[in-house]
């Protein structure tokens, strides 16, 4: 499968401050990438450097196959953004601006833009300056969905829009999906991640942490465990991998490294099991131990 | 009242954070006077000398940077402090009161810090009262010090104290015009524009009185700024006009009050309409873009050249009976005594340069705020190169500030042919104004290259140049200034076309340096990182 981003042992300092640190990201053709990590963990400095608007001062930086700083014009015909951040000139509507936006792109596909407006529920007519801020992403949502970019990098992109308007957004990127297109998308909602994501990197001070698909990476970490068993299981507890074993009565709850969970599950047989419940640590816990300094407790064990 | 609630602690609030503003600027001020004030004592010791120092006055220079010319028969000490040195202070004074102002009003709702404070037990009256107050603090402190540091240079106390009292009423006038302008739009930028608009309007107004009678006529009365003068210290003093000030402010408060009792936080009172859904053909490309965001700064700033060249053209045929005795003044206007015309016409051309040059760096500097503010990124990120938006901006400032050049030459050209009955002017004007035209395409290019160079200095270094270049200019043609020194204001530069011939050489030297310049610059920037803020 060939890559669309590729990014090796990027460095990237701002003044003294490192901003990022040896990074490494790949974004495969056809999928969609989500990009995590805690405020100000670099997501948008990577972004940056993706989009030649800053230059990484070492490491190797391919997308779409060439060099974001020096074919930065020749690649953004085949890339659309939305910042994290939008901004807008306070004069022009947002029908001008997406308009702007296009013709600077190059093509305009009249059609689309009328069904994203719709689709989003946009008034094309307002002055950029009377809109709120999730309006305003709007307009750069719109500009960038209804292009044909094969490459789509989304900075948060959804950090003001309502639930109904984050669906939309959802179906969207799904429908962008399905026409072939990728899409790096970085965001602070778990949820969204989930429902979109194929693969996942997980940044932390400038360092990728963690990356894969979510399934990967949920192997990586614990499983819960409530069984109900006939006979007392507590012995359990000494068993390796397994950790925080409560009981109360007949019933036990307990994490497993998922690494284990094959043997403990066998083990918890024997003790005559009369209900199992088995659940995959939530992105919550996968989240809260890689964002932490220390890899935190999981807290929450909710079923998802 | 709760309308007033909380008023005290956004006044301390707000001159905490004025306070070094207004200490620096106190400490100039009464700085200033306080030399000048021994210094002018000085320098024109005897009637004679004081006389000769009235005749001065009595010119458009001392009319347009001095004050109306009142007691110019008996011209001694008092009258010359206050026509004198008395409209820097009004001027400094008003500027300041007008941002103090817009800053703790307007700006404060337009960042929407003024939303965290109204949230809290803040009256909606609060805002307005507590700008009003830190004005009124700055004001009385200056004015009260002015007072003792003229009654302090042997000048009579009750004089004094009008001339300070009168300047602080000033200042707190154009404080509470601004209140009301700071309630109509929804921008401080706006309101600062508007404001500076109508100081101007009124700097003219009396400008304009003060030609038609020496001391002023019945136009001079409606500009506010007069008013202090008008009270005629040191020479037949009179209070009752400072109490103008006072019917101003009871006029203008309440009238700002209502208008913010009428409005929401955040929104003008003119409500922004909607506008097309869908772009015009016209705008596409970033040189459609740049052009429309510049639309309303060039149109202001070419009808102020269009007025200027008409208004002093107009005055051409008045010149040479004015100056003909005042070697000061001759200096100012090229210094030939036989060809005075042509000098002031000259000068008059610098001048629409300088305006010329404030729309060039108006225009460069404004790629800066979209850099900074994020307006940039989203614009490069599609497949427009840097070169091509930056050098459009570029084109643009060039374009808009030849536009100014011409049109501000053109119509003193129309009007001194009309004055003068000398239709052959008309096209040797036309063209002489294309002599100045290097300074403000050096002016952009050496903007171009600061904000390729240092992005944080792309707004502040050029019109600190600007300034300088100014600074020069101004001292060069009050003083005898070494011919390099003057030279390093470009205003110096162009021969004083239609005075002395043209000089081909230092014009394309300055092109030459522009273009360089320019290239340097977008070279720069092609390399750097994107600064933004955001
Ligand atoms: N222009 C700059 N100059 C100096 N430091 C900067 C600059 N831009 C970003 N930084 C710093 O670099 C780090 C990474 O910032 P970045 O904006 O990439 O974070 P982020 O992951 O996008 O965070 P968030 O989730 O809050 O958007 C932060 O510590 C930030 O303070
Ligand atoms: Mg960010």
């Amino acid at each position: 499968m060939p890559s669309v981003i590729e990014m090796r042992s990027v460095d990237k300092a701002y003044g003294a401050f490192k901003a990022l640190d040896g990074l490494d990201l790949t974004v495969e053709a056809g999928k969609v990438a989500g990009f995590l990590g805690p405020n100000g963990a670099g997501k948008t400095t990577t972004i940056r450097i993706l989009l030649g608007l800053l230059r990484a001062d070492k490491g190797v930086v391919k997308v779409l196959g060439g060099d974001p700083w020096s074919d930065a014009v020749r690649l953004h015909r085949r890339i659309s953004y939305v910042p994290g951040d939008v901004t807008l000139w306070p004069n022009l509507t947002g029908g001008q601006v997406i308009d702007l936006l296009a013709r600077l792109r190059g093509k305009a596909d009249r059609a689309r833009r009328e069904a994203m407006l719709e689709r989003f529920e946009l008034d094309p007519t307002k002055k950029t300056r009377t809109y709120s801020k999730g309006n305003r992403q709007k307009v750069a949502l719109v500009a960038a969905l209804a292009s044909d970019a094969e490459l789509l990098i989304l900075d948060e992109p959804t950090s003001g829009l309502d639930p109904l308007m984050e669906a939309v957004f959802t179906e969207s990127v799904r429908e962008a999906k399905r026409a072939g297109r990728s899409v790096l998308l970085s965001s602070h909602i778990l949820a969204e991640v989930e429902a979109l994501c194929d693969t996942v990197t997980i940044i932390r001070k400038g360092h990728a942490v963690q990356s894969g698909s979510l399934a990967d990476l949920r192997r990586l970490t614990r499983s819960t465990v409530v069984a109900v068993t006939a006979r007392d299981a507590r012995s359990l507890a000494s068993e390796p991998g397994v950790e925080g074993l409560v009981a109360e009565g007949d019933k036990v709850t307990f994490k497993v490294e998922n690494s284990r969970l094959d043997q403990v599950v066998r083990l918890l047989g024997e003790f005559g099991v009369r209900s199992l419940v088995c659940n995959p640590p939530s992105l919550e816990e996968l989240f809260l131990r890689q964002y932490g300094d220390a890899p935190a407790e999981p807290v929450l064990a909710g079923a998802r | 009242m709760t309308a007033f609630a909380a008023t005290g602690a956004l006044t301390r609030f707000a001159l905490r954070r004025e306070r070094a503003r207004l200490t620096t600027l106190t400490v100039v001020l009464v700085g200033l006077l306080a030399l000048s004030v021994p210094a002018l004592a000085k320098a024109y010791a005897t009637a004679e000398q004081q006389q000769e120092r009235a005749k001065l006055m009595r010119t458009p220079v001392g009319i347009i940077f001095g004050g109306p010319g009142y007691g110019l028969g008996h011209y001694t000490i008092g009258p010359m402090v206050v026509n004198e040195m008395l409209p820097v202070l009004v001027i400094a004074l008003i500027i300041v009161n007008v941002l103090i102002v817009i800053r703790h009003t307007r700006a404060e709702e337009e960042t929407g810090r003024a939303e965290l404070i109204r949230a809290a037990a803040v009256g909606r009256r609060a805002p307005i009262t507590s700008a009003l107050l830190t004005c009124l603090a700055g004001d009385v402190v200056i004015g009260a010090l002015t007072a003792l540091v003229l009654a302090g240079g042997n000048l009579p106390a009750a004089d004094s104290a009008a001339t300070g009292l009168g300047l602080a009423l000033t200042g707190l006038s154009f404080a509470a015009i601004t209140v009301v302008i700071a309630q109509v739009t929804a921008h401080a930028r706006t309101a600062v524009g508007l404001s500076a608009l109508a100081f101007g309007g009124l700097y003219l107004l009396r400008v304009l009185g003060d030609f038609v009678a020496p001391g002023g006529s019945t136009l001079s009365w409606f500009s506010p700024s007069e008013w202090v003068f008008q009270a005629r210290p040191y020479v037949e003093l009179r209070w009752w006009p400072l109490a103008l000030h006072a019917i101003l402010f009871v006029v203008a408060v309440p009238v700002a009050y209502l208008l913010a009792a009428h409005r929401d936080v955040g929104t003008g009172l003119v409500a922004p309409r909607p506008g097309p859904a869908v772009a015009g053909r016209w705008l596409s490309g970033t040189l459609a873009l740049h052009l429309r965001l510049q639309r309303g700064t060039v149109i202001t700033w070419t009808i102020v050249a269009a007025l200027l060249g008409l208004f002093y053209g107009g005055l051409s045929s008045q010149v040479s009976g004015m100056f003909q005795k005042n070697p000061d003044t001759i200096r100012m206007f090229g210094g030939d005594l036989s060809r005075i015309t042509d000098g002031f016409l000259a000068t008059m051309l610098v001048y629409v340069s300088i305006l010329s040059t404030i729309v060039a760096i108006v225009s460069v500097t404004r790629i800066r705020s979209e850099e900074r503010d994020g307006r940039a990124e989203i614009v490069l990120a599609t497949p427009t190169g840097r070169v091509r938006w930056m050098g459009t901006a570029l084109l643009t400032g060039a374009v808009t500030a030849t536009v100014t050049q011409i049109l501000g030459g053109f119509c003193l050209a129309l009007t001194a042919s009309g004055a003068l009955r000398d239709p052959g002017l008309l096209g040797t004007l036309s063209l002489a104004t294309f002599n100045y035209l290097p300074i403000p395409l050096l002016f952009a290019g050496v903007a171009a290259l600061v904000f390729g160079l240092f992005p944080r200095a792309a707004t502040a270094l050029p019109w600190a140049l600007l300034g300088l270049g100014l600074a020069v200019t101004l001292l060069s043609g009050l003083i005898e200034l070494p011919a390099w020194m003057k030279k390093l204001s470009p205003f110096n530069i162009p021969a004083l076309v239609p005075l002395q011939d043209v000089d081909a050489t230092p014009l394309l030297a300055m092109g030459g340096a522009a273009v360089v310049a320019a290239a340097l610059g977008l070279v720069a920037f092609r390399l750097r990182d994107l600064a933004a803020t955001a």
